[in-house]
């Protein structure tokens, strides 16, 4: 029942900011962060709900829908899911409160700008909590309309060419995934399109081409969201004109989805092929890693070199899973290790990136630049900035003591015991990584300031209000990660086998 | 002769002939009262098909006639199709100082496509052809002063005399290969007839029956009639056809002998005319026409469940989750087409957002429909579709019907991008409270329907051929 | 299948020796006529043959539609009475199940008179345009 509230919250504030016709835009925004932080509530209490040596799935709620098709309304969590779903809520608290970066807009409009995100965190938590395939997809479909118009009407730059490119893009991921789970479902005797049974019977283990096929069609289903390299190319131009929040939940959440739907389907539901497939898998994770920190150091543009660092990142954790899925079965241990490394990955990357994305929004606000050459020396004039961008950009770069150590460690404690030679080319990642945020830092906020930057203001008390409970979560999760691992390890246990 | 058995086709043949003379006689601000003497046929029509449908499949008249659950369930889809056009219509055609024929005309038009889907003997679906086809020429052109009517009426009749020349030649020649037109005899004769004969007889009535689906080869006047047309005649044409002959030709296909190669060149059919529907659409800037065009590539997707109509058992009922998907998604879409006076260069709806909120609301729901966004009907439309073609072995099929899916929400969300982000130009002129009450009507429809998936399903889940 | 070309060979040969005979007949007459005879040119010679009177004006004219009107109504008509034929002949068989079928498409079509004759279809002259502007 609680997780049903986490969904239905926001939907109800997204429905009732859309038919409100005349509140304040600062109104909505109170009201749409009190409605995305009840659903945040809800989630917390699941958390504390949640029994680690429980089943897998808790918190389950059932509803019929269309039995004849063997669809209904389900939702449930294991540990990895209930991460993800409550980082992704904190962070749609977080870009709901921010202040949006649109320069010139008429106010109204922005009462239909929170209706959207709202509707979009209902959708993204559907995602993560739906145990329906169905419901998976229904969720994954909508998360893009949702997008498409957060983009197309407060973008900037050409909003317009990159909603289009966005949705178009993804929307081919998802019709691959739609003739996978099609293919799963028709699998399945009676045909269902409930996850747990899938999950219990695996139903394609053994069935050569088939399950080839259908593990290609899902795995390009979700290297599209993830992205994973050769098919990245709409990241950068979705996330450069997208406002500042939007890119926030872009790469923190919708991106998640990508790899969180590896673990929930192919990981969990064919174990079979996924084994088969897991070298080659992990290789295009680690050209992932090299090439996207490799691009990335070559950007001029602010937003899009931390684009590109997402795809550095994402691919971490699909190296994570891939170990994790590679059938040796005397490194249970170090399997373990390297899911729950991917998990954590994805809660440090999306609340790193959301940060720094925030933190995008508020320089586009201030100069409607991201060219990294027009900025410098920018420390003294604003050190809230200064402080706040500099711990998030060494929280990624992998720090110890801060979230993304946590996770980069343990996804390649678990590789180095699987596939050595690949851990140790994917180091260079991290190297790359730590070269290209100390150039970001030192070209903002070092050097000479040039004249146009002379009255750049700090940030505003919502701004660091915002920025400071993100940093709370990176800093916590990277001292006392044990409350977090408590609960990915308890699936990750079950899902690896062992437990 | 049991007459009951016809008694909703008998209704709207009254109702016709009563609205001609009534139109013949009353004055021209009175006309539009037909209006409201065709819906009082359509909602008797639709009364007494309902009171059929819990009966066994059957047949009638001798065999002629099928009473089915596919025919029933097609025939409320057709009715309803009717009664959206009837009432978007008084308003738009005030100006025409003799239009009470033309609610008459939409009556015949729709009692041929009925007889399509009904028909159980290959004369009775030639005669429901060229009823549905003499009717639907006169609609397509019934802005007479206007030339753009004028060409997609002629365009109209020129493809759809060739068409049904040739489906007339294709029935003759099956008559002569089994010397019976009663589908039941057809189908023992076929066993051992002629399989040379039998290829162009097939391929002839299939060509005449794509003439009524829109479907390649013979969709060219698609994207006239909607562009030409008047904008409710288009809500109809684009849909109540289609129907029919979807279960019609669905119908047929089952008769022929296993051996013959039906389904390759269905599938090829199909194939094509969702590709190159799509691929025409791409680059319109003129909605109605991009409206023919992807009403064009529904009928490929409508014809996937046709190629495995004889390898899988629920085919029937994809086929028909489709239809009605797709026809309550176009219905509104058009309705919103006519409320907004047939506005139809792309231009003309920016930021129609702002202007219209509601209006623009149901013409982004009809259109996320039609691409098949979840939880829309549209979705589960395709979903069965996807999923009886993959069931049956046309895998390939599926991927290609997917890649068209992407290639479609290109255009649609062409659209939606224009009357979401751009900034409004000039007033919106709307046309009145009855296209807006129809409009609601379709959408109320289309959004109930996506919530009683189960509902529709179970009913259209025990339906089977009579035959 | 060689034995059925000869069976079609004997059966038809007639024909064939008639359709040779006539193409035969006929290049040998056209052929002849242009070979033997005298020929002379001028403007008469290449005019229409018109009974020896010049013609006047293009056959490309514009005739009324009033015709192709009436033409369609006496088609309609016509089949009409072709379908009436046929109960005709049925008359007994049918009884009077037969009986209300023909008379409802009798009057159905009488409606259709009516309309016509409303509307202004069967005004040969345009004296009631006052009251119905436009025609079919």
């Amino acid at each position: 029942m609680i997780l049903t509230v986490a969904l239905a919250v926001p939907l109800l504030g997204a429905l009732a900011l859309a038919g409100s016709k005349r509140w304040s835009a600062m109104r909505a925004r109170w009201f749409a962060t009190g409605a995305a932080a009840l659903s945040l509530l809800a989630l917390i209490v699941a958390w504390f709900g949640f029994d680690p040596s429980g089943p897998l799935f808790q918190h389950v709620d059932e509803v019929r829908w269309v039995p004849s098709l063997g669809v209904a309304y389900r939702v449930g969590v294991d540990g990895i899911a209930l991460a993800v779903a409550t980082m992704s809520a904190l962070l749609f608290v977080a870009a709901i409160a921010y202040p949006l970066d649109a320069r010139s807009e008429p106010r109204q409009d922005h009462v239909q700008y929170y209706a959207w995100l709202l509707f979009l965190q209902a959708m993204s938590l559907g995602v993560f909590l739906a145990l329906d395939l169905l419901l998976f997809y229904v969720f994954f479909d909508l998360t893009l309309v949702g997008m498409y118009f957060l983009i197309g009407r407060w973008g900037h730059g050409e909003p317009q060419v990159s909603a289009l490119k966005f949705f178009l893009y993804t929307f081919a991921g998802s019709l691959a995934l739609l003739l996978a789970i099609i293919g799963l479902y028709l699998s399945l005797d009676p045909h269902s399109f409930d996850m747990r049974v899938l999950i219990e019977r695996q139903p394609l283990a053994g069935s050569g081409l088939y399950a080839g096929l259908v593990f290609l069609a899902l795995m390009l289903g979700l290297a599209i969201k993830t992205p994973l390299v050769p098919l990245h190319t709409w990241l950068p131009q979705a996330h450069v004109d997208a406002p500042g929040p939007a890119s926030a939940i872009l790469a923190g959440v919708l991106l998640k989805m990508g790899t969180y739907g590896m673990i929930r389907l192919p990981f969990a539901m064919m174990q079979d092929a996924f084994a088969r497939y897991a070298l080659a898998i992990a290789i295009i994770a680690l050209v992932a890693i090299v090439y996207g920190a490799l691009v990335a150091l070559g950007q001029r543009n602010l937003k899009r070199r931390i684009a590109y660092t997402s795809i550095n990142h994402m691919g971490y954790t699909v190296l994570g899973i891939a170990v994790a899925a590679a059938a040796f079965s005397d490194t249970d241990v170090a399997r373990r290790l390297a899911l729950t490394g991917a998990t954590v990955e994805m809660v440090a990357h999306g609340l790193i990136t959301g940060a720094l994305f925030l933190i995008c929004g508020s320089f586009w606000q201030r100069t409607g630049e991201y060219d990294l050459d027009r900025y410098g020396g920018l420390a003294r004039q604003a050190p809230l900035l200064t402080g706040f961008t500099v711990l998030a950009a060494f929280a990624s770069l992998g720090m110890p003591g801060l979230a993304g150590f946590v996770a980069e460690f343990q996804i390649f404690a678990g590789t180095f015991a699987v596939y050595p030679w690949l851990a140790v080319i994917g180091v260079v990642g991290i190297l790359i990584t730590a070269a290209l945020f100390l150039d970001l830092l030192r070209r903002l906020f070092f050097g000479s300031r040039p004249l146009h930057l002379v009255d750049f203001p700090d940030l505003n008390r919502a701004e660091w209000g915002v920025l400071a409970v993100l940093t709370l979560g990176i800093v916590v999760i990277g001292i006392a990660p044990r409350f977090l691992l408590t609960l990915i390890e308890a699936s990750s246990a079950v899902l690896v086998g062992g437990r | 002769m049991p007459v009951g058995d016809l008694l909703p086709e008998l209704i709207l043949l009254v109702g016709a002939v009563i609205i001609v003379l009534f139109a013949a006689f009353s004055s021209h601000d009175r006309q539009a009262w037909a209006a409201g003497l065709a819906l009082v046929a359509l909602a008797l029509a639709t009364g007494f098909s309902v009171m059929q449908w819990s009966r066994a499949p059957m047949l009638s008249f001798s065999g002629v006639w099928a009473l089915d659950g596919p025919a029933i369930a097609a025939k409320w889809l057709m009715l309803f199709s009717g009664a959206v056009t009837v009432s978007l219509s008084p308003q738009w055609m005030r100006s025409d100082r003799r239009h009470g024929e033309y609610y008459a005309l939409i009556l015949f038009a729709l009692l041929g496509m009925i007889m399509m889907a009904s028909a159980n003997d290959s004369m009775q679906l030639v005669v429901g052809v060229l009823l549905s086809s003499t009717a639907s020429y006169p609609l397509v052109a019934y802005h007479r002063g206007w030339a753009p009517a004028l060409e997609a009426g002629m365009k109209y009749f020129l493809i759809g005399a060739l068409t049904n020349a040739l489906l007339v030649i294709g029935v003759v020649v099956l008559f002569g290969l089994v010397g019976d037109t009663d589908y039941a005899r057809t189908a023992e004769a076929l066993v051992d007839a002629d399989p040379f004969a039998l290829t162009i007889a097939t391929a002839c009535i299939v060509l005449g029956l794509s003439f009524k689906l829109a479907a390649f080869p013979a969709h060219a006047w698609m994207p006239d009639v909607a562009q030409g047309a008047p904008a409710p005649v288009v809500a109809l044409l684009s849909v109540a056809p289609k129907i029919g002959a979807a279960v019609a030709l669905a119908r047929f296909v089952l008769l022929l002998p296993v051996d013959q190669a039906w389904p390759a060149i269905v599938a090829l059919i199909a194939a094509v005319t969702m590709t190159l529907g799509n691929l025409a659409a791409l680059r319109q800037s003129d909605v109605r026409r991009l409206l023919g065009w992807s009403s064009v590539s529904q009928s490929g997707y409508a014809l996937m469940a046709v190629v495995v109509i004889g390898a899988h058992p629920q085919a029937l009922r994809a086929l028909l989750a489709f239809l009605a998907a797709y026809a309550l998604a176009n219905l509104a879409a058009f309705a919103v087409i006519t409320h907004l006076r047939g506005r139809t260069a792309l231009d003309d709806y920016r930021g129609l957002a702002r202007a219209q909120p509601i209006v623009t609301a149901v013409l982004i729901v009809a259109l996320l429909s039609l691409v098949g966004i979840p939880p829309l009907v549209g979705f589960f439309g395709k979903f069965l579709l996807f999923e009886v073609t993959i069931a049956a072995g046309y895998g390939w099929l599926a991927v290609v019907a997917a890649i068209n899916t992407l290639v479609s929400l290109f255009y649609y969300l062409r659209v939606i991008a224009v009357t979401m982000f751009k900034a409004p130009e000039g007033e919106v002129h709307v046309l009145g409270i009855w296209s807006w009450l129809a409009m609601l009507a379709s959408v109320v429809v289309l959004l109930v329907a996506s919530l009683g998936v189960e509902w529709g399903l179970g009913l259209m889940a025990s339906l089977r051929f009579a035959l | 299948m060689n034995q059925n070309a000869t069976a079609l060979i004997a059966e038809y040969w007639a024909v064939g020796l008639f359709v040779a005979a006539v193409v035969t007949l006929c290049v040998f007459m056209i052929g002849a006529a242009s070979l033997l005879g005298g020929r002379s040119r001028g403007r008469s010679k290449s005019l229409p043959f018109e009974s020896g009177i010049i013609g006047a004006g293009s056959a490309r004219q514009r005739f009324s539609v009033k015709f192709y009107l009436v033409a369609m109504l006496f088609v309609i008509f016509d089949i009409e009475a072709v379908f009436l034929f046929a109960w005709s002949v049925a008359v007994r068989e049918v009884g009077w199940s037969g009986f209300w079928g023909a008379a409802i498409f009798i009057f159905i079509l009488l409606a259709g008179l009516v309309y016509d004759s409303r509307v202004g279809a069967l005004d040969w002259a345009p004296k009631r345009r006052v009251r119905v502007d436009d025609s079919i």
